[in-house]
């Protein structure tokens, strides 16, 4: 699943930086917090000692660190705060556009609640353009103002994200949102249950990729022609030929 | 009959020695699971879910070692069973299933020769009979063309058809308690939907009772009948699901259930427990809760709570619902 998140530009700079899913790998275990989030501050251009200690330190307050910690290695921190480290350092760079890389996948809940809520603030504060990309479509609908569903490489729905989730107009995104345990016990769905494994993306089925497993009354078109992305409602399109008539 | 105990854990103590010192990865557990019905174990990584299921089937290997405490399966206990009746009982009475299938299946035989083999160990079928047993089970896991599959590698297999087979083999033995570690955490939701399916429907029709280890707090309320949330070596709570969720009284579950983003309310905001679970290997003096506690009370950190009984089918371990008096007695044994 992958969620877009717009807001205005802060930056005229075009600028990028990725989020992980797991922060260890993609932070220099040789390096103090510090020293990693310094670097890119130097690279642009923040130079005397005294405007890095204050940008540091502010961007360490951003993800709910205090200076104490930051002459620690990352190897001594936990995972969900390694994350943070990665968040910090992530903003640093002053990106226009953060990719988050199922940055929440590996963590406890209790630390997926603490980092979710950081990417929140930061997204309403600096207004902060994010694709947050993730299987798990709750803490997708929790963090993103629109939602793009994936299946088997293409997006197949694509709309703002309360009007996915509340009225889904592909037959996989209603599957997967019936498939999702509800802990509300009365809300659980009848569901709409997917048979069988996704095709390899190998050899993806010809017409609708989703045609093998849909549960829908297909016509002739699902087997032969790959439907494309049409808006069914304003900005809230899928790709179905079943869609409009739903 | 449904109410009948068919498992009883009683203080169960494993812990692990490492370089660090002692890691009482389960410390003091206490369970009932009673004839068909399902338990959920739930908590956060590293709190000694897995540890707890694995000492239920005295599979703790060094540098781990059960400790203390009874784990009486049928009236009889465990611990005490010698090694060779503990060997029929695994896989047999009491069978266990694993988050990743493939780390448990052996690579190098297929499908046929794996369920034989748990069939023909415990004396229930052999030769040709095993054959038509197993194909007679995968049928029943819901996997189409049983009798080709019976024929390939675990390898050959996607990630629902083999956990379809790890389960068709813990069925296979007519078990009365099947261990689920987290069956269904490494496939995508749409998958979990089936197989927590096809497990209940197993439950419902051989009367099996279920120890279902979950973080998943969803899991739990749509596949449990009752649950034990476990924090630090310890079940904090323990109750009926329905009570459990909309009640919850230890401080960890109610935090629990507000961290989790729900579907379809963006209303609903999230609150993040503050700090990270404690290092089991330097675990705090007093409730193993206190430092994240939001209702921490002075005595709460230096002495350890027991656990109480509000109500009838409820226990909880924390000194909110009981005198902080009591924990004296209560500390030497935890
Ligand atoms: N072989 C081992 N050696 C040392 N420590 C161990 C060993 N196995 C488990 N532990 C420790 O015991 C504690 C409990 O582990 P356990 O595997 O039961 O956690 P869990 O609740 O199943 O977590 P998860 O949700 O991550 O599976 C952890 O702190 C873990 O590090
Ligand atoms: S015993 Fe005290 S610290 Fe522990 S959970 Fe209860 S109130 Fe909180
Ligand atoms: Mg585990």
């Amino acid at each position: 699943m992958l969620e877009i998140a717009s807001g205005e530009l802060r930056q005229l700079r075009p600028r990028m930086q990725m989020i992980f899913q797991d922060p260890f790998s993609s932070l220099n275990p040789h390096k103090t917090v510090e020293q990693i989030i310094a670097l890119p501050l130097r690279i642009r251009g923040t130079r005397s000692r005294e405007a890095l200690d204050k940008r540091i330190k502010e961007l360490l307050q951003l993800v709910g660190f205090d200076l104490s910690q930051a002459h620690r290695f990352p190897h001594q921190f936990s995972g969900g705060q390694r994350q943070r480290i990665g968040i910090a350092r992530t903003l640093a760079c002053e990106p226009e556009l953060v990719i988050a890389d199922e940055p929440v996948a590996s963590l406890d809940v209790s630390i997926q609640a603490q980092i979710l809520e950081i990417l929140r603030g930061l997204q309403q504060r600096f207004r902060l353009t994010t694709v947050f990309i993730s299987h798990d479509i709750s803490v997708v609908s929790h963090v993103s103002q629109r939602i793009a569903i994936m299946y088997l490489g293409k997006i197949v729905e694509i709309g703002p994200a309360q009007s996915v989730i509340r009225q889904p107009l592909h037959p996989y995104t209603r599957a997967l949102l019936d498939a999702v345990p509800r802990i509300e016990r009365g809300a659980q769905k009848e569901a709409a249950l997917l048979s069988g494994d996704p095709p390899s993306p190998m050899s993806i089925p010809p017409g609708c990729r989703f045609h093998t497993r849909c549960y829908l009354d297909q016509i002739p078109q699902c087997r032969s022609t790959e439907p494309q992305l049409r808006a069914v409602r304003p900005s809230h399109s899928a790709a179905c030929h079943l869609a409009a008539s739903q | 009959m449904m109410e009948r105990t068919l498992l009883e854990v009683k203080n169960l103590q494993t812990h692990f020695s490492t370089y660090r010192g002692t890691l009482r990865a389960v410390d003091g557990v206490s369970l009932t699971v009673r004839r068909g019905e399902t338990l959920a174990l739930v908590g956060e990584s590293g709190c000694g879910k897995s540890v707890t299921g694995l000492s239920i089937m005295r599979l703790v290997r060094r540098p781990g070692r059960i400790i203390q405490g009874e784990i009486s399966f049928d009236k009889e206990d465990l611990l005490k069973k010698p090694r060779a009746e503990m060997r029929q009982i695994r896989g047999g009475r009491i069978a266990m299933v694993f988050q990743d299938p493939l780390s448990t299946l052996n690579p190098a035989f297929t499908v046929q020769n794996q369920i034989s083999e748990s069939l023909k160990i415990h004396g229930v079928a052999s030769g040709r009979e095993a054959k038509e047993r197993s194909i007679q089970l995968l049928e029943a896991m819901g996997i189409p063309a049983a009798r080709e599959r019976l024929r390939n590698y675990p390898h050959e297999l996607s990630g629902g058809m083999r956990q379809r087979v790890m389960i068709a083999i813990a069925a296979s033995c007519e078990p009365e308690l099947l261990i689920a570690d987290e069956p269904t955490t490494a496939l995508d939701v749409t998958l979990q939907a089936q197989i927590m399916d096809l497990l209940a429907q197993i439950k419902k029709e051989r009367g099996l009772a279920i120890i279902l280890i979950t973080h998943d707090l969803g899991i739990v309320s749509q596949f449990s009948d009752r649950a034990a949330v476990m924090y630090a070596g310890h079940i904090v709570e323990q109750g009926a699901v329905e009570s459990l969720l909309e009640e919850p009284l230890h401080p960890y579950t109610r935090g629990l259930l507000q961290c989790v983003p729900r579907l379809g309310r963006p209303d609903l905001p999230i609150t993040p427990i503050e700090g990270s679970v404690p290092d089991m290997a330097a675990l705090p003096t007093g409730c193993r809760f206190a430092p994240r506690c939001p209702h921490v009370m002075e005595h709460c950190w230096q002495s350890m709570p027991l656990t109480y009984e509000p109500a009838p089918g409820r226990s909880v371990r924390c000194f909110l619902y009981g005198e902080a008096g009591d924990s004296v007695r209560g500390v030497d044994t935890t």
